[in-house]
């Protein structure tokens, strides 16, 4: 008895000595265990030769050679990974964000609410960098379904209640963290079905979505992120073997899927028009409110914008561009605006007033530029839409140097974040970061574009740098995640007790 | 023998027995030294830096199973950078056992 006690002590002392090496405190359990089951499979096999119990136990320990040793190695390996520099990049753009935020707003209250955003997603940010990725896998199953839950319930409110954050905003963040549900659906089914039962769940997943894509309240753009965040994330753990099955089948089907999901995005009615906007704007633009003049105006200034210095015009080409008649002259001059002079007398404001009302009655949307000394280019660029146009505006400010110099930083950093997924190795991690990345690089795509009177849909958010109220907290949650798995890989064990069966 | 190449090899057998079957770490012990006929005897500990290191690299994954004995175990599986990293193992193993074999057998001088 004294002996079996001293040797159970013995194994003790081996693997607290093993662990005792290792930083991260959570991993130790796992590592323990592991080493643990090894000695106690090294201690049958020895009984069974007929070694006594407590001269097995001695043996065992000693075969496994020295436990600093071996946990100093183990340690090495079980890193926590240094997330620093991203977090750096992310925290120059939000700050570069908010700035612009606050300089593009276009009226006080605007201005507030941007930066209440602003101040909480940021600290938001760095608690899911920090602390996400493991809050989340300890109880991933329970989380999703909360997420689904919340998200339906919001939903529903959406739908029937305004909500005080807006509601196009919040459909577009369903909509984009709808996809991360979906991952994670895939993913706890991957091993309950085999790939016939795949394909018929895939195709569920997929009738959801053609529901969730045909609603006419969800924006257009918010979709084509959906699907192409979705699918792509398929792609990527069919071919990481994250979804078991025959790659073959599991690749057309996912096509299959692909293909019906995009022909559901060109049958929505708007889809016509808006690849006329993203394409040919001129062939559907009907006023100076319209996206696609917004566009054309785009770039026919970045067609004057010098690489360095600011767009410089007269002030008779500021009224031009501010009113559209440099467009509308030849096309329709009822759409050109109305250029309101400083000292208006009684009677011309009467005249005007007469002629906005027939304006008026004959459809026409009116705008008006307000003529002072001090008319800038500030006042041209498409109204209430500035912070849609960050990079063209700091192109026509500073330069088209500036502008692509933004956007490489932006791009710096998604490669960043790509080299971070890339190297992930947890697969529920991997999944997940692959589908945030995807959510927050073709964000940025269609943005991007759109600043180069290339838009196609409704505007999405600029992920840190355009102010985009609730969507801040989505892309501050996405990229915090995406960190967080990668800062943790190292230490974290997915315990997935799906896939526990018999071995072969 | 250099701990480089001692390093090398011993994750390329490891590997090597992937390639067949999965297995945890017990088992890949008892199979090196059933294949080795005893020449290959590990401080067993010294296995599980190399698979986690495996698993880092993305050479294997691991899943929990049930063994043939009835208790729950780690197995490691190959992965297709696995096959990947297994086949460079081998060339750059053969360029260091030419190399040997060059020096035991006699070298060839010019002149």
């Amino acid at each position: 008895m004294m002996d079996k006690q001293q040797n159970l002590d013995i194994s003790d002392s081996f693997l607290n000595e093993v662990t005792d090496q290792i930083a991260y405190k959570p991993i130790r359990a796992f590592i323990r265990q592991e080493l643990e089951e090894h000695l106690v499979d090294r201690i049958e096999d020895y009984e069974s030769q007929g070694i006594s119990s407590a001269e097995a136990q001695k043996k065992a320990v000693q075969e496994m050679g020295d436990a600093v040793q071996i946990g100093v190695k183990l340690n090495e390996i079980h890193n926590v990974q240094s997330i620093s520099l991203p977090q750096v990049i992310v925290s120059v753009l939000l700050a570069i964000g908010f700035i612009l935020a606050n300089f593009m707003q276009w009226n006080p209250e605007q201005l507030a609410n941007g930066s209440y955003y602003y101040l909480v997603g940021v600290p938001f940010f760095f608690f899911v960098s920090w602390k996400g990725y493991p809050f989340f896998i300890k109880n991933w199953k329970k989380w999703t379904l909360i997420l689904a839950i919340g998200i339906i319930l919001v939903g529903v409110a959406s739908r029937y209640i305004l909500l005080p954050v807006g509601v196009p905003s919040i459909r577009y963040c369903i909509v984009l963290f709808s996809a991360a549900l979906v991952v994670t659906g895939i993913y706890f089914l991957r091993y309950k079905a085999n790939t016939l039962q795949y394909v018929s769940v895939t195709l569920s997943l997929l009738l959801m979505v053609v529901l969730i894509s045909t609603s006419k309240y969800v924006v257009l753009t918010a979709k084509m992120i959906f699907g192409l965040s979705l699918f792509g994330t398929i792609f990527f753990m069919i071919y990481r073997n994250i979804i078991p099955g025959k790659k073959i089948i599991l690749y057309i089907a996912t096509t299959f899927c692909t293909l019906l999901f995009g022909i559901t995005i060109f049958m929505d009615p708007d889809h016509d028009m808006w690849l006329k906007t993203f394409l040919e704007p001129e062939t559907v633009v009907q006023s100076t409110w319209d996206d696609a003049y917004n566009g054309i105006l785009i770039q026919e200034l970045l067609s004057q914008t010098p690489w360095i210095g600011s767009l410089e015009l007269s002030r008779d080409e500021l009224l031009d561009y501010g009113t559209g008649a440099w467009y509308f002259a030849e096309r329709d001059e009822k759409q050109i605006g109305i250029i309101i002079p400083q000292d208006e007398t009684e009677e011309e404001r009467q005249i005007r007033k007469e002629h906005v009302k027939e304006l008026r009655e004959e459809g026409v949307l009116v705008k008006y530029i307000y003529e002072s000394s001090e008319i800038e280019l500030w006042d041209i660029l498409p109204q209430h839409y500035h912070n849609n146009y960050i990079f063209a505006v700091v192109m026509f400010m500073f330069g088209k140097i500036s502008g692509i110099l933004l956007i490489l930083v932006v791009v710096g950093l998604l490669y960043r974040l790509s080299l971070c997924v890339h190297r992930i190795q947890g697969r529920l991690a991997a999944a997940l970061s692959f589908c945030y990345l995807q959510c927050l690089v073709w964000q940025c795509v269609f943005y991007i574009l759109g600043n180069f009177g290339y838009q196609y849909g409704l505007f999405p958010n600029m992920p840190m740098l355009s102010e985009g109220r609730i969507s801040i907290f989505l892309n501050m949650f996405m990229l915090g995640m995406i960190l967080s798995a990668y800062r943790y890989d190292h230490v974290l064990e997915e315990t997935d007790k799906t896939r526990i069966c018999s071995a072969s | 023998m250099d701990k480089r190449y001692m390093a090398l090899g011993t994750s390329m057998l490891v590997l090597k027995l992937l390639e067949n079957q999965s297995m945890y770490g017990y088992q890949i012990i008892k199979e090196l030294e059933r294949q080795s006929e005893n020449v290959f005897c590990l401080q067993e500990g010294t296995l599980y830096p190399i698979l986690h290191g495996l698993e880092q690299q993305g050479a294997v994954i691991s899943v929990r199973k049930i063994a043939e004995n009835g208790r729950e175990r780690k197995y490691y599986e190959i992965t297709p950078q696995g096959h990947r990293l297994l086949q460079e193992k081998i060339k750059e193993w053969n360029v260091y056992q030419k190399a040997v074999d060059q020096i035991i057998g006699g070298v060839l001088y010019d002149g």
